[in-house]
């Protein structure tokens, strides 16, 4: 079964449909759930005003993975980023994958591990409405061992030391 | 106690009712403001009210890229970590909000007053 018309298709052989390579970037719509950006963003009040993302941006680490959209894919789909933005959430987080995979953190038994991966997942089935840039869809998968407590840290860490909010218009 | 000590926990206790309304969990509510009460001893660096990807509460203190986290989980866990400005991890321990460790206390209340020192922009002011 074809996608409908209006979604974005790539051949069935492109390879990076079936890899995510560790070149490639991905971007975080903000949690689409808030109502306050304050609820996923925190700002540091020291010399130089910045912004750090906080583990409420990025959600779907206790089911099957957080959703995000790989910038190679919507360039080679010739869609721009602000295709993946919604009224209600209007600003993207970039992070490299490989930034992604190096992560270290420790488990719930307190081994040091490398917890998250980056998989493709073009048009999830889950999506019963797909939309353009889910073409470029993706996950960040968190592997086994971490329990809520071992999660929310290492999924705070990958928030606030890998993805970098971006403010777009 | 402190009239700005009060201030700042006015704001925290605000942003907190504004998530209840949103659902959050009451158990990571009540335990937040409990923390919150143990670890803030005056007025500077603000902690920053939020949520986690769980349903549950993640507070922050950000300054000069240094992190304290205060995490309150659903199911009652609580998670006190830092970041330096490097964003390697000082240090990460679980703890009861109703009787914090004395040397988990030491930690973080030496982490936010290094932080005071630094604040020059404070998000409450904004």
């Amino acid at each position: 079964m074809g996608f409908p018309d209006e979604l974005v298709t790539l051949p069935r052989d492109h390879g990076t449909l079936f890899f995510v390579p560790n070149t490639d970037d991905v971007l975080r719509r903000f949690n689409p759930d808030n109502e306050d950006i304050r609820d996923v963003v925190s700002v540091d009040e020291g010399g130089v005003t910045r912004y750090r993302l906080k583990s409420g941006a990025l959600t779907g680490f206790s089911d099957d993975g957080c959703s995000v959209g790989r910038d190679q894919i919507l360039r080679e789909a010739e869609l721009d980023r602000a295709v993946m933005l919604h009224p209600k959430h209007r600003k993207l987080a970039e992070a490299a994958v490989d930034a992604i995979r190096d992560l270290v953190h420790p488990d719930s038994a307190g081994e040091e591990r490398q917890p998250f991966d980056v998989a493709p997942d073009a048009y999830p089935a889950s999506d019963p409405n797909p939309q353009r840039w889910q073409v470029a869809h993706a996950l960040i998968t968190l592997a086994e061992g971490y329990t809520r407590s071992a999660r929310t840290t290492a999924v705070g860490t990958l928030a606030r030391t890998v993805f970098n909010p971006l403010v777009t218009p | 106690m402190s009239e700005g000590r009060d201030a700042l926990l006015d704001y925290a206790a605000t942003r907190l009712d504004a998530l209840r309304e949103r659902g959050v969990s009451e158990l990571a509510a009540v335990n937040t403001l409990l923390a919150l009460q143990s670890l803030v001893k005056s007025d500077a660096a603000t902690p920053q009210v939020g949520i986690d990807g769980d349903g549950g509460i993640e507070t922050e203190w950000l300054v000069d890229g240094r992190s304290l986290i205060l995490n309150c989980g659903v199911d009652g866990t609580n998670v006190l970590w830092a970041l330096d400005e490097d964003c390697q991890m000082l240090f990460r321990r679980e703890f009861n909000a109703r009787m914090v460790d004395e040397s988990l206390l030491g930690l973080a209340r030496d982490l936010i007053d290094r932080m005071n020192r630094g604040v020059r922009n404070s998000v409450r002011s904004s």
